[in-house]
């Protein structure tokens, strides 16, 4: 009741001050143009202040010429009035934020107004915008500092009047704050989540109020337009209320904090206001119905837990995806030739943070050569869900004829709802490649950097092929029986061991004939006395001789003479000179079968028996062997 | 006459009936090449293995018939038996360049370099241009010719006209006996294939013992030593040595 009796007061004093005496041609105006800051990244925002102060009464908004270097927001106006020796004067301020859309110097033009009959103009005002200023924040008009919201509705923001509804401050009830929310306090890293800020008022504001969002460490944000505007009973008080939404999605898991998000306001003071009293017109000439009080009102900060994303069943090709999400695949044609490219495209669609999807790792594709992969992107935020596609194109350029596959392209993501992995696969896709005309493939592929095509270049590696059948050749299976003839490698060692030894022997003999004789006379003695036992038996005479030879022949090579020059008496001399260890009754024996060979010798032709043969043949063989013994 | 023609058919009838056989055998052979060839072409390989298998029964020795029996086991993915393979064909034939290609390719897949590293790649292919068997075979047949020379040379009273010969025959027998001995301290005296998936390789000779380390399909090792159903085996490339069950590892 009380503030539509402020407003009706406040109506009726404007119509009379509008009617009051004074022309506009005797109105003075003044305009002014200023901005925050003149020097600015791409994307920050500028804000452009324009106030109009003037005596008069309709004075218009003033024109802003085209600024096709910024994207400008309007951000609303605030108006004071003050009536000072019965002279009334106004001052508008028009704030704008800018958007500057160009690297290097701009200059926001003059801006001008028409009041009557003549133009007042602003100076302009050069605005740099450099590169490496400080990074931009998202979302134009919301997420800038010194951003101003729009004034809930029913709310007015005063123009002119003094006049405004009694503030309450009771403390239980403010008049105005600002309340932020999330819808979920436990969510995984990269799931979204949705930040609600609600600037409530009960109460009229001058001015447009500035929203500064909160502080956020360990989020990407993305603004969830539009601004919504509400009325809303809190504690038994109707409040209107501004909502800006923003869905965050945490890039770490832990407690995540959000800061205070702030309004900076000029709430217009309460006073009382009752026409009859005396302070009423007092109020009115000292201004004091128009004053405001600047506010500044903060948000509850708040916490908000990530959860990791478990280790257990991770794909090997997961890249961080959460939501829930489709993948198809294309290509723009099945048929080419070398060389020809092929616009191949992957679409993920679905929810989830779509701005921070990697595309797919394309599989090795040896029989094409692969170009980087360009993404686009399809966004929409139906009922503030981050959603829409991702599209991934790669240019693909056979580089051999036959029917060519892509194979399936594996994608994989964390579904938070089913709390579990999933992995997508693309379908098989497949092209069929011509040769086509000789030297068309390099040319179909100009704009594209094939390889050189005189290099040879490797595309996939394999295993030799099958050999033809064939056997081992003879020589190697002669080799390889070579190696394992085991004992019989022995043979050429005893061949050559066989002739060696003869050699060595022969050599021997050439070198010490005496001992050569020494060494075999006891076998040659042998011999001769076998042969004539079986040859001569019956022949005494023949069979003596033999004997006797074998006899001298023996003693002879024993003590290194000759036969003949070997008598019985110088035996004796000689065995002691040859120093032959033979016993004396070994040499009485010698003596003995001498002289009786002697004397068979020269006996009569006849007189022996085979019989006394035999005997002379043993006796000297006997004597022999003994003479052996004792030389040994 | 009639004695002559008898004693004639009595010794080519077996001679024939022997040759028969062995034509027989080779034909066998080729057969079933062709048709391990043909499967090998359409892409089974499997069925390409098992004829090849077949085949190379008949003629264990045969270098080629291993490199296409490694080839249908390559393609069949099991990388080890592949191996095991192609090093019993480079083994009998070091110096085929398809078999040297597609053992050190295999051995790449497993983790291995035919050629160790520092070694330039010619001198490892002059040094196994012959296999181990033809080294000493070499040796054999020049040792055989030196001796028996040497024996003539003594027998004909050591006339000049032998003596190039022995000089010859010395020379490289002592060439290829130096080169056969280094060859066999050199190499392994038994080597082995890991052929199933990951072999465990534990401390001692059963499952009581603690797994020290695992060794990959394809890898080749050193037969150290052998205890009922377990196998000593040491790695080349590491260094390591442990003990494998022996159906994890394949003779080579």
């Amino acid at each position: 009741m009380k503030k539509k009796i402020s407003g009706l007061i406040l109506l009726a004093l404007t119509g009379c001050f509008l009617l009051a005496p004074g022309s506009q041609a005797d109105a003075q105006v003044a305009i002014h143009a200023s901005v925050d800051k003149t020097i600015v990244s791409l994307n920050e925002q500028i804000t452009l202040t324009v106030s109009v102060t003037g005596s008069g009464a309709s004075i218009p908004d003033p024109q802003i010429p085209l600024l096709s270097n910024f994207s400008v927001y309007s951000s609303g106006k605030s108006q004071s009035i003050s009536i000072i020796n019965g002279q009334m004067e106004t001052d508008t301020e028009y704030t704008y934020v800018l958007v500057p859309r160009f690297f290097g110097k701009g200059t926001i033009p003059p801006i001008a107004i028409n009041y009557g009959g003549r133009e007042y103009q602003t100076r302009p005002i050069v605005i740099k915008v450099s590169q490496n200023g400080p990074p931009a924040n998202q979302g134009a008009p919301q997420s800038g500092a010194g951003v101003s919201v729009q004034a809930p509705p029913g709310v007015s923001v005063q123009s002119g009047s003094g006049y405004n509804y009694a503030r309450n401050r009771a403390p239980e009830s403010p008049d105005a704050f600002v309340k932020a929310s999330v819808d979920r306090k436990k969510v995984y890293v990269n799931e979204q989540t949705t930040l609600s800020v609600k600037f409530f008022t009960a109460v009229s504001l001058a001015g447009s109020p500035q929203y500064t969002p909160p502080k956020l460490s360990g989020f990407i944000s993305e603004d969830l337009p539009p601004q919504r505007n509400g009325r809303a009973v809190v504690n038994g008080k109707t409040y209107y209320y501004s909502e800006i939404k923003l869905a965050l999605f945490p890039v770490e898991a832990g407690r995540l904090g959000i800061g205070p998000a702030t309004v900076n306001c000029r709430i217009q003071k309460s006073l009382s206001v009752d026409p009859f009293s005396q302070s009423f017109l007092n109020n009115i000439f000292s201004g004091q119905l128009g004053m405001t009080e600047p506010e500044t009102l903060h948000s509850e900060p708040l916490i908000l837990t990530a959860l990791p994303l478990p280790e257990a069943g991770k794909p090997a090709d997961f890249s961080g995806a959460v939501g829930n999400f489709s993948i198809s695949a294309s290509v723009d044609r099945t048929r080419v030739n070398v060389g020809d490219a092929v616009n191949m495209t992957m679409v993920i669609s679905g929810q989830g943070n779509l701005k921070s999807l990697e595309a797919p790792s394309i599989p090795a594709l040896p029989d094409f050569h692969i170009y980087d992969t360009v993404n686009s992107m399809k966004l929409n935020k139906k009922n503030d869900i981050v959603q829409g596609s991702k599209f991934f194109k790669t240019v693909l350029v056979p580089r051999i004829s036959g029917t060519l596959t892509i194979p399936k392209i594996a994608f994989s993501y964390f579904n938070p709802k089913t709390r579990s992995y999933q992995t997508l696969y693309s379908p098989l896709l497949t092209l069929h490649v011509d040769k086509g005309a000789p030297g068309l493939a390099a040319g179909n592929a100009s704009n594209f950097p094939a390889s050189a095509p005189q290099e040879v270049s490797t595309i996939s590696e394999d295993i030799r092929y099958l050999k033809p059948y064939q056997k081992v050749s003879l020589f190697e299976r002669l080799l390889n029986r070579a190696s394992s003839a085991g004992l019989i490698n022995l043979f050429p060692f005893a061949f050559f061991a066989f002739f060696f030894g003869i050699d060595q022997y022969e050599e021997m003999k050439a070198r010490n004939p005496l001992e050569v004789r020494k060494h075999q006379a006891f076998k040659k003695a042998l011999q001769a006395v076998e042969k004539a036992r079986k040859e001569h038996l019956s022949d005494s005479k023949e069979m003596t001789e033999l004997l006797a030879e074998a006899l001298t022949g023996y003693l002879a090579d024993k003590l290194g003479q000759s036969p003949s020059a070997l008598t019985l008496k110088g035996l004796s001399q000689e065995i002691q000179k040859a120093n032959l260890r033979i016993s004396p009754n070994a040499l009485e024996n010698i003596k003995r079968v001498w002289d009786e060979i002697d004397s068979r010798r020269f006996a009569p032709i006849g007189a022996a028996t085979q019989a006394a043969n035999t005997e002379i043949a043993e006796d000297v063989s006997a004597l022999i062997e003994s003479i052996e013994r004792e030389l040994k | 006459m009639k004695r002559q023609i008898i004693k004639a058919i009595t010794v080519s009838v077996p001679v024939f009936l022997w040759m028969m056989v062995i034509a027989n055998s080779v034909f066998a052979q080729q057969n079933l090449a062709a048709q391990a060839r043909q499967k090998y072409d359409s892409g089974d390989y499997p069925a390409s293995a098992l004829l090849f298998q077949n085949a190379l029964e008949k003629s264990p020795n045969n270098p080629f018939l291993q490199y296409d029996l490694g080839n249908a086991l390559f393609k069949s993915g099991k990388l080890g038996q592949s191996i095991v393979l192609y090093q019993r064909a480079f083994d009998l034939m070091p110096r085929n360049s398809d078999i040297r290609y597609n053992l050190a390719f295999a051995l790449k897949r497993a983790g291995e370099n035919l050629i160790p590293s520092g070694i330039p790649p010619i001198l490892f292919y002059i040094f196994y241009w012959l296999s181990l068997k033809e080294l000493s075979g070499f040796f054999w047949l020049f040792t055989w010719l030196l001796l028996l020379s040497a024996g003539l040379w003594i027998k004909m009273k050591k006339p000049a006209s032998l003596g190039p010969l022995i000089s010859t025959s010395l020379i490289l027998c002592s060439v290829f006996g130096i080169w056969w001995g280094i060859r066999f301290v050199l190499e392994p005296n038994s080597l082995g294939v890991i052929v199933t998936q990951t072999a465990e390789v534990r401390s001692g000779p059963g499952e009581s013992f603690s797994v020290d380390f695992t060794a990959p399909e394809g890898r080749r090792v050193e037969i150290l030593s052998e205890s009922s159903g377990w196998i000593e085996v040491g790695l080349l490339k590491e260094g390591s040595r442990g003990w494998v069950s022996s159906k994890d590892v394949e003779k080579i």
